[in-house]
Order: C-alpha cells, then structure tokens, then sequence
C-alpha cells in the first residue's frame, strides 16, 4: 500500500469510528417505546356505536357494527396474529357458498391490528354476512366466516 | 502474474481458499436455517431465504474489512489476503440474493415498477427511525455489485491500480450503510437485545481493529524519511547492517517511495510499490534473486526492476551509493526498468559488522 493510500485509509476509518457509533446509538436511541402498530392510521374510521354480532377465530376477531340512527354499517377486524399470506381480501355476501367475483369486495387487510371497513346498505341487518378472506396471490379463499 | 487474462488462474492455494470459504458459508447457512425452525416453525422458506442471506452477507462483510488489519498486525495471516477477492465475489452473490428476495417480497406484487416502488413506498426521508432503510441497503449492494464486477486482474490493469484501489475503497461506505440499513431496518422492527449486542460487536471488532492497525503502522514508521547530504542529490539512509540480508529498507524521500534491498553481498533500490495492487515490496523478500511481493508474489528483478520474462511489469529504480558503511540513496528515479549497476557491499565493510556485531556494538 502507497503512503497516500494508508494515510487515507487511516483518515476514512478514524472518520467511520465516529460516525459508526453515533449511528449505531442513534438508531437505539430511535427504537420505539410501544411495539409498532402497523395498522395504526389516522384515517381510520371511528368504531360504530353498536356492535350488532361478533365472532371469533383463532386469528381473527370480527365485529358487526351499526348506527341505527343513520342506518350505517361497519366491519370491524381486527387481526391478531400476522397473516400468512402477504396480500388479503376482504369479500362479503349475504348468501352462503359464494365466489369472491359474486360477492362485494370490502377491503384488504395488510398486518396486525385493527381495520375498518363500511358496509353498504347492501346487506341486511336481520341476516348473517358471509364473509371469505382471499388471497389474490395464490388466488384462493383461506379463510370463511359468518357474522 | 498472468500473461493472458483467464476468469480465474486456479492453483492449489486458491482452490484450498475457495472450499474452506464455501464450506463456512454451506456451515452456517445450515445452522442458520436449523435454529430458524426450531424458534420460528411457521417461517416461510422466502423469509428463511431473505434472513439467511442477509445474515451471512454482513458477517462475510465483517470478516473481509478484518483481513486487512488482522494481516498487518500478523504477517501469519497473509494467505488471508492473497484471495480476499474471492470472498468479496461470494459476498456480492450472497447480498444479490438477500436483495432479489426482497425486491419480489415487498415490492414485486403491487401496481408499481418493483424499483420504483423500493423508493416510494416508505417516503419518511424526513425521519431517522422511520427512515427507508431498504434504500440504503439498494446502494450499498450497488456498490458491492461494481466492486465483484472489477474485481478481475483485468480491470485492475486497465483502471489503473490507483483508480482500482479507489474505487475498491468505496466498500468502506457500503459497511456504513449496511450498518445504517440493518439498525433502521430490522433492528427497528424486532428490537433484539441479541441482534442489537451482535451487530455492536461487529462495528466495534471492525472499527477498532481498522484504527489499531492504522495506529500501529504509523508508530512502526515503515517509511522513514530520509537525511538529506548537501551537494550531491544523494540521502543519508541507514548503515548496511540494519538491513537484513535478502530482505529491504523502505523509505519515502520526497514523495519517492524507495525500497533498498540488500542481496549476495549488493545493493539495489528500487520503486516499493509494487505494479499489481501496490503491495508493498520492502515488506517482501529476495526469492530465486527476485524481489517478492508479499502480497500475490509478483517479482521482480533487483538491479533493473523489471519483472522475469514473459512478464512485462516494471518499477522505476534509483542509484546507490556506499560511503564507508552508510548507505546513501538519490531519490531520482530512473525511467521504469533501467538497469542500474548494484552497489557492492565492500568485504572490508562486511567484515567490520560482523566484528561490531560480535562485540554487541
């Protein structure tokens, strides 16, 4: 090695000595107190006051909410494990045994935590809402729920 | 040395290097993936694909920035270096990986051109914790890339060695910003004491080994300035006897980098620097009456710096002289290859040091 080429490397490495470091306790200093909430989102919507039906699965918890006052409708997901498959649709249909193209799509979940999706007046209050969870990847439902 | 330029000039060493890197990396990519399931059962394999590549290509990082330094505290280490570009090569191929992976993962399924997407999806250019650290990473593997693509004797030869080593450096900014992506990455996300403790370990092993090393070496003066004698252009250097035999004094004079070898009872002197990667010759020794680059081995002839035919390397050289028993060096070099008469070392002189040896003077 030149003596050029040592004086720079030595100039370089006592410089990333210092930047290294400060980097490394920065990003630590930079971790964020609470476990992040992916999900969290200032647009979500906010939770109906009435929850009309609910039900549960091993990672999942859906809620049917209502406003009777102004006849609105609300799904409420929220998920609790992380999903295992990278991209989920959300269909809904008020009939059993439907296809994801016969049914209203919804939303898509993406990750942990709480999603809110609004129902439209399409579905009746008095009947269950047959719900398919559908990856668009591997294009098939993998999971079904009534609510 | 090579005449013609092959993709790779296999010989035992390298192929020694080659299957123990290889069967490190098959190692711990094995234990990797065992300790993945037994802790995360549900892994999908492109996540086990993603963790173990990225894993491995930091730690072969870590190990290849070591060389280095590990090789100037202790010549032992040496064959280390010899065919670190290897390594370097295997490291970009790992890191290809890990980035692919990425890329399809996150980037691929969506309406965006997935590179377009790298940039855009996470915008929080304004934050530091928040801060898109995929992109560091994209830069970083960039410059890994252009590095495996030069990595050949042939870009090294037509680059120039200087611009070569230039470019080579860059590495040193791609571990800044791989240490950058992994803190504002994963660390983020997971918040690992064990990861945080690792990935700590490995920037101050690196950091401080590279500092120590550059400490050392400055202290050790490997190039010493030189007397100047009025007069005659000549520069006082050293006596004969602190130069051990078939071995050399380095010197800077003047920017002229010089290394005086001392062999069958002579003198040369010539360029230290050696043509190939600029390996420095005086820390080499005299081999079948060539001087050795202890680096890849490249020789070279004492008396006119040429390289052994078929060879075409040269090195500028310098005139000597010996005034009693002080060595005198003139920093002018001659145009590169110039045979220059070696300066003989007189048996008068040769037996005085051998007496004032004896006597511990």
């Amino acid at each position: 090695m030149t003596p050029a080429l040592r004086k720079y490397h030595r100039r370089v490495w006592n410089t990333l000595a210092i930047v290294v470091p400060i980097t490394f306790a920065a990003a630590i200093f930079a971790l964020p107190k609470a476990a992040p909430d992916p999900q969290f989102n200032r647009y979500l919507p906010a939770a109906l006051p009435e929850v009309l039906k609910s039900t549960e699965t091993a990672a999942f918890t859906v809620r049917r909410r209502i406003n009777r006052l102004h006849g609105e409708q609300q799904l409420e997901v929220f998920v609790r494990q992380p999903l295992t498959v990278p991209a989920a649709l959300i269909y809904a249909s008020g009939k059993p045994d439907c296809r994801p193209e016969e049914s209203t799509f919804i939303g898509s979940l993406s990750s942990r935590g709480e999603h809110r999706f609004r129902l439209g007046n399409g579905f009746s209050t008095e009947k269950s809402l047959y719900l398919l969870l559908f990856d668009p990847v591997k294009n098939k439902v993998f999971e079904t729920m009534i609510i | 040395m090579s005449v013609n330029y092959a993709p790779v000039l296999w010989n035992r060493q390298k192929k020694r290097y080659d299957s123990i890197m290889f069967g490190l990396m098959g190692l711990y990519l094995a234990v990797f993936t065992a300790m993945q399931l037994a802790f995360f059962p549900e892994i999908t394999v492109e996540t086990l694909v993603i963790r173990a590549s990225g894993t491995l290509a930091f730690l072969m990082l870590h190990f290849i920035l070591c060389i280095g330094p590990l090789t100037r505290l202790d010549e032992r280490l040496m064959p280390l270096l010899y065919n670190r570009r290897h390594f370097g090569v295997a490291l970009c191929c790992v890191a290809m990986i890990h980035g692919v992976f990425n890329l399809v993962q996150f980037h691929a399924l969506g309406n965006a051109d997935p590179l377009v997407s790298l940039f855009t999806s996470n915008t929080r250019y304004d934050s530091f914790g928040g801060f898109p650290f995929e992109v560091l990473g994209f830069f970083a593997l960039l410059i890994l890339l252009m590095m495996a693509a030069t990595s050949h004797d042939f870009w090294l030869k037509n680059l120039t060695p200087r611009v070569w080593k230039t470019l080579h450096t860059l590495v040193y900014f791609a571990y800044f910003l791989l240490v950058a992506h992994v803190m504002l990455g994963v660390i983020q996300l997971e918040k690992s004491p064990v990861l945080i403790g690792l990935v700590g370990l490995g920037a101050l092993t690196v950091t401080g080994l590279q500092v120590w090393a550059g400490i050392l070496s400055k202290k050790r003066n490997i190039e010493p300035e030189a007397e100047p004698t009025p007069g005659d252009g000549f520069y006082r250097v050293c006596r004969v006897d602190e130069i051990a035999e078939n071995r050399a004094k380095t010197l800077l004079i003047k920017d002229e980098n010089i290394a005086i070898f001392k062999y069958d009872g002579k003198l040369s002197a010539v360029n230290n620097v050696c043509r190939h990667q600029n390996g420095p010759l005086g820390e080499g020794k005299i081999v079948d009456g060539c001087i050795t680059c202890p680096w890849h081995g490249y020789q070279y002839l004492p008396h006119n710096g040429q390289s052994p035919p078929p060879f075409t390397e040269k090195l500028e050289t310098y005139d000597l002289k010996l005034v009693g028993d002080m060595v005198y060096v003139n920093p002018k070099p001659y145009p590169e290859g110039t045979e220059r008469v070696p300066c003989p070392i007189h048996r008068t002189v040769e037996k005085i040091n051998k007496i004032t040896k004896a006597h511990g003077v």
